[in-house]
């Protein structure tokens, strides 16, 4: 599935946040809260992504680490972190990022397919990018970030 | 009537009201459908009385069973189209109903409801079917009869007074009652001043034909239309039947029907209407009944209509429930002049003669004059009963109930989370009152909202009896079933599931288990076969067991059975505890049946029992007695929903273990951890109770890092210890571990957090242990699903949140064993450790070993050959002087000494007034070893591992008889409590040495002046014992593991001694020596045996073939002294 599904119409929100050096954004319609909950229970033998597990309000809600999933360095939890938590085919996962940076309007003609050599560990997951104005901005395809098999 | 019986009458009620409970609607429609009927819904209606029949007829409950069925053959020829379903068999199929509602309202009385009243209608329809006419009349005749005798309300004398009697509820059924004497009865509403007698179809009591004043039919609605309609939204609890004066042309005050219509549905809710022009007398009108919430007076304002144009229907004619609140408003309304109006007139009949109280009035026959054929004691009671009815069950959604459950469970959390808040801080006492409420509300909440899914576990076990009673009518065997603790609740869920595994269960029994009458007199039991289910609550569990007094398992048909399949290997299943060889019948594919059966053998084995149980948390477990019978243990969790869960710490997290799945705790000390754990290849195991318990580290399972600990009290930081006791070399046998393990061992015992901690827990095949960081306390735990990404992780049944808002997992005991393939790897690692044992026997020496007993049924071993003589002595003759125990023995005193207090076992068990004395000769005196008792001698090919149990009074341990068995090594027993003992003989010794050799120890090799001895000895543990004992006293040593190796550093080193063991391979003992002295280069070397095989015939053949000495191999002071005594003076003498 690609992004285009999750934009139906031409102008969407999108949530701007940092995974290491790179800015990932994601269409707000995915994104179901951001919070600053770092008690992650550590879920030892989980496949190396997920830095564990996380009480939101009653529900278990798994937390992948982003950087992990780009195959960068983990790093400590630091005060800048927030798990971005979207709702992913019926559950809720969260999504551990280094820094959210904003939530802009963007009209969809803007965001530009991804750059076709973009295969790596963390290209595979795009599904477009978006210029801003210095900076540019990897748009995740959510189904493929997280799939299991990914 | 039994027990049992009762709770099927229950059910079989229960059931009954479902099925009666659309009826009424369902024969509505049929008539309304007429000639048309839908098949399904008749075939819906037959099938639910069918069903009753079916029912009443198992209980013997004649008369429900003849009115069910009767009323049956009235609906199989509706069905057949041989009836049309017109109003008067309707009406008569819903008195049939209302009766079978009857009897389900009154169990107990069911077969003594009055049935004639329906019964007469019913076969006069299937005896003259044409005669159906819709007519008014002929129900009357039933009623007539069954009304005066059937309700038994006390009739006022004072019929006269009733009309104007105040409109109190109580007064007013006697009223009515009354008024049926004067005025017939009757549904329906009608004038009783114009139509005293008119009578109705007295019969159809869930309808309310409503009649104007001539007795024609306005409106028939239905009572279970009337009662939704006051649920409705614009409606409410007011019924009116209004009749609007209309114009010629069908409008009124200038508006049309249909805008009135609209006009009205904003505000009330319409039931029926008729707009067609009634024309009567030239005041031509139409009827609407609605229901809305406005009284008369407002209703009336608004419809801009006089008050008397409204009837209102009064709530308890359709609905019990609404009776108080329709009563209660009367008296408001001038009471008195409800005597003055007609009861049961539309307005219009009134002629003009305006009435204000006559809505009001309609109320008292409309309520009194109901339910004419009630077979029930009372109109009351009856009425009573439909309200019990509802409010005494309701049907609920699962879905709600689960919502309920969840909410129920968020609130534990938050209690939880709130009453550890309060803890820590110091909260207002108000606050922790509250607190404490919140507290014990919550725990009733989740009580009461769990206790909605309860079902008694009888329901499955009923069903068993019959189960029994088809197979061993079969069979041709005599089974007699005992069930016990059916009332025992489970988890609806739970309940569902137990159902197929206990019947396999109880088949097995009946089928396997219990013999044929013969076999069972032959072997001097009951003919009668005894099976007994039982379910009883134990520790928050819920036990079911199924026991039978049969043949029980043979243990050695398993074996054969596990052999033919090539699960194990004789020897495997030889070495393996009986429990274990029972529990393989668990394993897949395992049946000990001869021959299938047809009855029990359906190619479901006991392991698909097992894993359908494991399913809902459950464990299987088993007993059997060949012979005497089997018993097999079922331990179910009383919900799924909330867990009791022993909560553990790892690496700082917390995790839960399901109460289920632990057996017990052991927490080992840190000075009893070397001798309790042991490593079998790459699997930890642990003895308990003689059985071999793997153990699992959750740090190697989960991959948690083995992290540095901070003290709990001191927080200091350490490395952590627990990593050293589980990982020790991975041979044991290897040269190279040294006596290291000894000094971690007690540098373990100096701080608190060496100590093991074991969760002991069965995956139901097998058991196994859990270590972990800390044991915490027991929790009732929510348990909530893992995301999808978690769902591969196979160690986790779920997650949960703690008290302290933080999320924990929970651990999957039979994932676990799973992931850790552990069943794989201990039988593997048992079948490899059994093959070194066999392997190495030939590398072993025999060993005379005393086994004796300190503790209770801590069996210890002393090498027979230092053992003098065994006293049984009394306790009363142990003499403490000075801190020192003595006894009187051949005429001198005898010391003493405690193995506890240099070993580290339990001390000695004081259960006895006596104790052993096991008397052994150290450096030439004698020293009394106390011991409780003495086990036994053996004579065993034994390995002694001297690396893992070494440590002060301990050679090492050997495997014997199956367990663990610690090795004493009695000299540095009395040596560690007496050091002068040893001084002693070591000054002894030296006085004795001889001029020409020097015993100080020197570097080796370099000094001739030291004298070189020759250890020749197989068995590494001799080995090192002889060498250190000689090195110690300051001899140089040089070794040689066999005869043959002997002779060739005999060729390359210069050698003073030769201290040999016989029994070795290639060359034994005997044969060195004899080749020695064969050879002139060696003849003059002395050599001693030392040995543990005692016996005449080897010492008579060393004395033979020249062996100087033979001695005891551990008798280390007897070493030393003829090793220096033949230095001294050569063989020579």
């Amino acid at each position: 599935m690609s992004a285009s599904s999750h934009i139906p119409n031409t102008t969407c929100e999108i949530v701007i946040f940092q995974v290491g050096e790179t800015y990932c954004g994601i269409t707000i319609d995915n994104v179901q809260e951001i919070n600053k909950n770092m008690e992650i229970t550590t879920v030892y033998s989980a496949p190396e992504y997920v830095r564990g597990v996380i009480n939101l309000r009653g529900q278990i809600v798994t937390i992948v680490d982003m950087r992990k999933k780009f195959h960068m360095e983990p790093s400590e939890i630091s005060k800048r972190m927030n798990n971005v938590v979207v709702n992913s085919k019926g559950e809720q996962i969260g999504l551990l990022v280094d820094n959210v940076e904003d939530i802009i309007p963007a009209n969809q003609d803007e965001i530009l397919p991804s750059p076709p050599h973009m295969n790596d560990a963390m290209g595979k997951y795009f599904t477009g990018v978006y210029k801003l104005e210095e900076d540019l901005v990897a748009i995740l395809d959510m189904d493929k970030l997280l799939s299991k098999d990914a | 009537m039994s027990e049992q019986d009762d709770e099927l009458i229950e059910i079989f009620i229960e059931e009954s009201k479902e099925h009666l409970e659309g009826i009424e609607d369902n024969l509505l429609t049929l008539e309304e459908q007429g000639e048309n009927i839908d098949d399904d819904l008749i075939n819906k209606v037959f099938r639910a009385i069918h069903s009753i029949k079916g029912a009443a007829g198992f209980f013997g409950l004649t008369s429900t069973k003849n009115l069910a069925h009767t009323t049956e053959n009235v609906l199989g020829k509706i069905r057949k189209k041989d009836l049309i379903p017109n109003r008067k068999i309707v009406a008569v199929l819903l008195q049939a109903v209302d009766v079978l509602n009857t009897m389900m309202e009154h169990p107990d009385e069911m077969d003594a409801v009055d049935i004639s009243g329906p019964m007469k209608g019913l076969e006069q329809i299937l005896e003259h079917p044409d005669d159906g006419a819709p007519s008014v009349n002929t129900p009357v005749v039933t009623r007539e009869k069954t009304a005066p005798v059937t309700t038994p309300v006390e009739k006022s004398p004072e019929k006269t007074k009733a009309a104007v009697a105040p409109t109190r509820a109580s007064q007013i059924v006697e009223e009515g009652a009354a008024s049926q004497e004067t005025s017939a009865d009757s549904d329906f509403f009608t004038r009783s001043d114009a139509a005293p007698a008119v009578d109705a179809s007295a019969s159809d009591k869930n309808t309310l034909p409503i009649i104007d004043n001539s007795g024609k039919v306005i409106f028939s609605v239905s009572k279970s239309r009337l009662r939704a309609a006051t649920a409705e939204s614009k409606g409410g609890t007011y019924i009116y039947l209004v009749e609007l004066p209309l114009t010629a042309d069908g409008t009124s005050r200038g508006k049309s029907a249909d805008e009135i219509i609209e006009e009205l549905n904003q505000l009330v809710f319409i039931i029926e209407s008729n707009l067609k022009e009634n024309a009567s007398a030239g005041n031509p009108h139409g009827y609407i009944l609605l229901s809305t919430i406005m009284d008369d007076e407002l209703l009336s304002t608004f419809l801009e209509l006089d008050v008397h144009k409204l009837t209102i229907i009064e709530g308890d004619t359709f609905d019990a429930g609404a009776n108080t609140r329709a009563s209660s408003l009367m008296p408001a309304k001038e009471p008195a002049d409800a005597s003055k109006s007609s009861p049961v007139a539309p307005p219009a009949a009134k002629g003009g003669e305006p009435s204000n109280s006559e809505p009001l009035a309609m109320a008292e026959p409309s309520q009194t004059r109901t339910r004419p054929v009630t077979t029930d004691s009372s109109t009351r009671t009856s009425a009573n009963a439909k309200k019990v009815k509802t409010e005494g069950s309701i049907r609920v959604n699962v879905k709600i109930l689960d919502r309920l459950m969840t909410l129920a469970g968020e609130m534990v959390l938050t209690r939880n989370q709130l009453l550890q808040n309060l803890l820590n801080n110091d909260a207002d006492k108000k606050l922790q009152r509250a607190a404490q409420r919140v507290d014990t509300i919550t725990t009733e909440l989740q009580d009461a909202i769990m206790s909605t899914r309860m079902q008694s576990v009888g329901i499955v076990f009923n069903k068993f009896r019959r189960v029994v009673h088809d197979m061993s009518r079969d069979l041709g065997k005599e089974i007699d079933l005992e069930l016990e603790g059916e009332e025992v609740e489970l988890d609806k869920t739970i309940i569902e599931a137990i159902g197929d595994p206990l019947t396999h269960l109880v088949r097995n029994a009946v089928d396997h288990g219990i013999e044929m009458p013969r076999q069972r007199t032959a072997a001097g039991k009951n003919a009668c076969g005894h099976i007994r289910l039982s379910a009883f609550h134990k520790a928050g569990q819920v036990i079911i067991e199924v026991t039978d007094d049969g043949k029980g398992l043979d243990p050695n048909k398993i074996k054969d059975k596990a052999v033919t399949m090539g699960l194990y290997t004789p020897q495997e299943l030889y070495a393996m505890p009986e429990q274990s060889i029972l529990r393989l019948i668990f394993k897949p594919g395992f049946s000990t049946a001869k021959e299938v059966t047809e009855i029990s053998g359906r190619g479901v084995g006991m392991d698909v029992v097992s894993s359908n149980l494991s399913n809902i948390g459950g464990v299987v477990d088993l007993e059997s007695e060949l012979g005497k019978g089997t018993t097999i243990r079922v331990k179910l969790p009383l919900t799924l929903a909330i867990l009791p869960s022993l909560m553990v710490e790892v690496g700082g997290e917390h995790f839960a273990i399901p109460q289920m799945n632990l057996l017990e705790l052991q927490r080992i000390p840190a000075a009893k951890v070397a001798s309790t754990i042991e490593k079998l290849g790459s699997v930890n195991v642990m003895r308990l109770r003689g059985d071999l318990l793997p153990l699992i580290d959750l740090r190697n399972v989960l991959g948690i890092p083995h992290k540095q600990v901070v003290h709990p009290q001191t927080g200091e930081v350490f490395p952590d210890q627990r990593q050293g006791v589980l990982e020790r070399p991975k041979d044991r046998r290897s040269s190279t571990a040294t006596p290291l393990e000894k000094s971690a061992g007690s540098e373990r015992r100096t701080h608190p957090l060496s100590a093991v901690n074991i969760a002991v827990v069965s995956a139901g095949e097998f058991n196994y242990g859990i270590i972990v960081d800390t044991l915490l306390d027991s929790e009732e735990i929510v348990v909530k699903p893992l995301g999808r990404h978690l769902s591969d992780c196979r160690s986790y049944a779920g997650a949960t949140v703690l008290g302290n808002g933080r999320a924990a997992l929970i651990l999957d005991v039979v994932g676990i064993s799973q992931v850790m393939e552990l069943m794989d790897t201990t039988d593997a690692e048992l079948r490899k450790h059994r093959d070194d044992e066999t392997q190495e026997t030939a590398n072993t020496d025999r060993q005379s070993l005393l086994l004796v007993e300190n503790a209770k049924n801590d069996v210890l071993a002393i090498p027979l050959g230092l053992v003098e003589r065994v006293e049984k002595v009394s306790r009363k003759t142990i003499q403490n002087v000075a801190g020192k125990r003595t006894i009187k023995y051949r005429g001198g005193s005898l010391m003493l000494f405690s193995i506890e207090e240099v070993v580290s076992v339990d001390p000695i068990c004081t259960s006895s007034d006596h104790i052993f004395v096991v008397v052994s000769k150290i450096a030439g005196r004698e020293a009394g070893i106390m011991c409780s008792a003495i086990v036994d001698t053996i004579d065993a090919d034994i390995t002694i591992d001297e690396i893992t149990h070494r440590s002060p009074g301990v050679f090492g341990s050997a495997i014997i008889q199956d367990r663990i068995t610690l090795l004493l090594d009695i000299h540095s027993i009395v040596t560690e409590t007496v050091p002068d003992w040893v001084q002693k003989s070591t000054r002894k010794l030296k006085a004795s040495q001889i001029d020409n050799i020097d015993v100080q120890p020197r570097d080796e090799g370099t000094d001739p002046a030291v004298p070189q001895i020759l250890v020749v000895e197989d068995s590494r543990f001799f080995m090192n014992q002889i060498k250190n004992t000689v090195e110690q006293a300051g001899f140089h040593v040089l070794t040689a593991e066999d005869g043959l190796a002997a002779l060739d550093v005999l060729k390359q080193h210069h050698v003073d001694l030769v201290l040999t063991d016989i029994e070795m391979p290639n060359l034994d003992g005997f044969g060195l020596v004899e080749r020695m002295r064969a050879d002139s280069a060696y003849a003059h070397i002395p050599a001693i045996a030392v040995t543990s095989v005692m016996g005449e015939v080897a010492e008579n053949r060393s004395r033979e073939v020249g062996i100087d000495a033979y001695l005891i191999k551990l008798d280390r002071d007897q070493i030393l002294e003829q090793s220096v005594h033949f230095l001294n003076h050569g063989r020579g003498n």
